[in-house]
């Protein structure tokens, strides 16, 4: 798989990243070689079976949450957190 | 670079003899504020005064000073995983392995430096500029965990918390001289690490020798409800099990840690461990597992599909610096442009792309099927041995600059320890000589739930 700094830009995009112009034709040949490196994996006979006991699964029940987390908040009202504007109104 | 005087285990004895528990963690505490080799991160001293009066003087750690690597929650400190992005965040609450610590007498005494969200082997990735190897300041200390390994081979701490994903514990073990244990992954509560890539995370410690590393690793181990992939199973003895001895125990040397790219230095001080661990009984045989040639690519395509996902709450609103934009799409954009540094993004840009319409099939699902694969040719190889050893890393501590233009030249430094990531096997760096001046590291790879036989290997190496 080859990049160039359009596909970059896609995947910036995606990424919600914004990348500047340089860096995208940069970034093609630095994510071209590493990609170029993990297609060994065409080599390799995988497996399906999942991996016994990487994980194991706690029970899905709610908790209460954790009130200070709320008050990390720059502004709050009750339980609700306030966000300085970011799109201004007509 | 001053020697480490005294073990954690030496210093818990002396406060729990009725020596001031305080002494050592305020000399530590001096020395991370002066942040020598740019191994520390900001640290709220006020916080020290407040453990020490309130120290357990009877535990297994009491009065141990220990230092924190950035991206482990402590309410009240900063936790800023060397990232922009991330300035100005203090944690609401604290890890459960940091809880653990301090409630056997731990005195966390400052957080260390690191790369960006852990991303890189060589701590030049953060964005508070790189860590220098206490041993030659020329050199990287290692990385991600680079700061913590500093703090301890420059004896400033006997005891500092890294995290692992790839080897960001073992590998800079290994450049700096002392001993790095990763537990077999779920060992150790995830709750409070920042996560990078949730299937291979898992805190671990920096240690002096195995024994303290056993004792710090065995006090936070453990099954937390708070952590979904946490594990049942009991912990034992590990510092017990560090006498154990070798005798009987077969050890497999790794085939394919002997190839291409390791320094011949290196080479030379794994096969005087080998041979010293057959002179003290141990049955060594030679061992060769082909698929552990892919785990770095495996590892390079599922980690930063994790991270991508991981990465993605972090939107620049309420930390970092606030990007000037018109609309909310361009504020994400701008912000996390401008607030995770070149390494953090390119591993998103390739994580984003491993996971994309018409491309996963092809790279993320078969990096998955190499992982069982790999996981299921270790496995079957351990019931053959007790143990595989193979050289930590490649090569001694790199020169700072010298694989940072080049990212997959630094990600091929940890091409010997992903196996046992990507496996969730225990594995352990211990020292094991001199190559160049510099140390070498020999590591030891368990069993899964296993660490008891990987650190009575490992004791008998240092």
């Amino acid at each position: 798989m080859r990049f160039d700094a359009a596909t970059v830009q896609e995947l910036a995009g995606l990424a919600r990243l914004e990348v500047a112009p340089e860096r995208a034709t940069a970034l093609a040949g630095e994510l071209s070689r590493i990609v170029t490196y993990v297609e060994m994996l065409a080599a390799l006979e995988g497996i399906d079976e999942g991996r016994p006991g990487a994980t194991p699964r706690r029970d899905d029940v709610a908790r209460p949450g954790s009130p200070s987390l709320v008050e990390l908040a720059a502004g709050r009202d009750a339980d609700v957190v306030r966000l300085p504007r970011v799109v201004e109104t007509e | 670079m001053t020697p480490p005087a005294l073990t954690a285990r030496a210093m818990a004895a002396a406060v729990r003899g009725g020596a001031d528990p305080g002494a050592w963690a305020r000399a530590a505490a001096d020395r991370a504020a002066a942040n020598p080799w740019n191994a520390f991160r900001p640290f709220h001293r006020d916080a020290v005064e407040a453990q020490i009066a309130g120290a357990n003087r009877a535990g297994r750690l009491a009065g141990v000073p220990v230092v924190l690597k950035d991206n482990l929650a402590d309410e009240g400190q900063p936790c800023g995983c060397a990232s922009r992005i991330l300035e100005g965040y203090v944690a609401p609450y604290t890890a459960t392995c940091v809880a653990r610590l301090r409630a056997e007498g731990a005195i966390i005494v400052g957080r260390s430096n690191m790369d960006e969200f852990a991303m890189g082997s060589s701590t030049e990735n953060s964005a508070h500029g790189p860590a220098r190897n206490p041993l030659d300041e020329s050199r990287v200390p290692g990385g991600s965990s680079g700061g913590s390994a500093a703090a301890v081979a420059g004896g400033v701490v006997p005891i500092a918390l890294g995290s692992e994903t790839g080897g960001s514990v073992r590998q800079p073990a290994s450049f700096c001289g002392i001993v790095g244990l990763k537990p077999t992954y779920g060992r150790i509560s995830r709750h409070g690490l920042v996560a990078f890539a949730s299937s291979l995370d898992i805190v671990s410690p920096f240690a002096l020798d195995t024994r303290d590393a056993a004792l710090v690793a065995e006090v936070m181990a453990g099954h937390d409800p708070l952590d979904s992939t946490s594990l049942r199973e009991p912990v034992g003895d590990w510092e017990g099990a560090c006498d154990g001895g070798v005798s009987g125990l077969r050890v497999g040397v790794l085939a394919e840690g002997e190839g291409e790219g390791v320094e011949p230095g290196v080479a030379a001080r794994v096969a005087e461990a080998v041979e010293s661990l057959s002179r003290q009984g141990a049955i060594v045989s030679r061992v060769s597992i082909p698929s552990t040639r892919l785990a770095l690519a495996a590892y390079y395509v599922i980690a930063p599909a994790e991270a991508s996902s991981n990465l993605a709450r972090f939107d620049g609103l309420r930390y970092g610096p606030r990007a000037a934009a018109s609309t909310l799409a361009e504020l994400y954009l701008r912000g996390r442009g401008q607030g995770f540094g070149p390494e953090v993004q390119r591993r998103i840009l390739l994580g984003t792309f491993a996971l994309s319409a018409g491309w996963a099939e092809e790279y993320y699902v078969r990096a998955q099927r190499a992982r069982a694969r790999i996981t299921h040719d270790m496995e079957a190889a351990l019931r053959e041995v007790d143990v595989l050893v193979s050289p930590t890393s490649p090569t001694v501590a790199f020169k700072l600059g010298d694989r940072a233009m080049e990212p997959l030249a630094m990600y091929l430094a940890d091409i010997l320890t992903v196996p046992a990531s990507l496996a969730g096997l225990p594995a352990v760096s211990v020292p094991c000589g001199m190559s160049e001046g510099l140390p070498v590291g020999l590591q030891v790879t368990g069993r899964r739930n296993d660490e008891a036989t990987v650190l009575r290997v490992a004791t008998a190496v240092g």
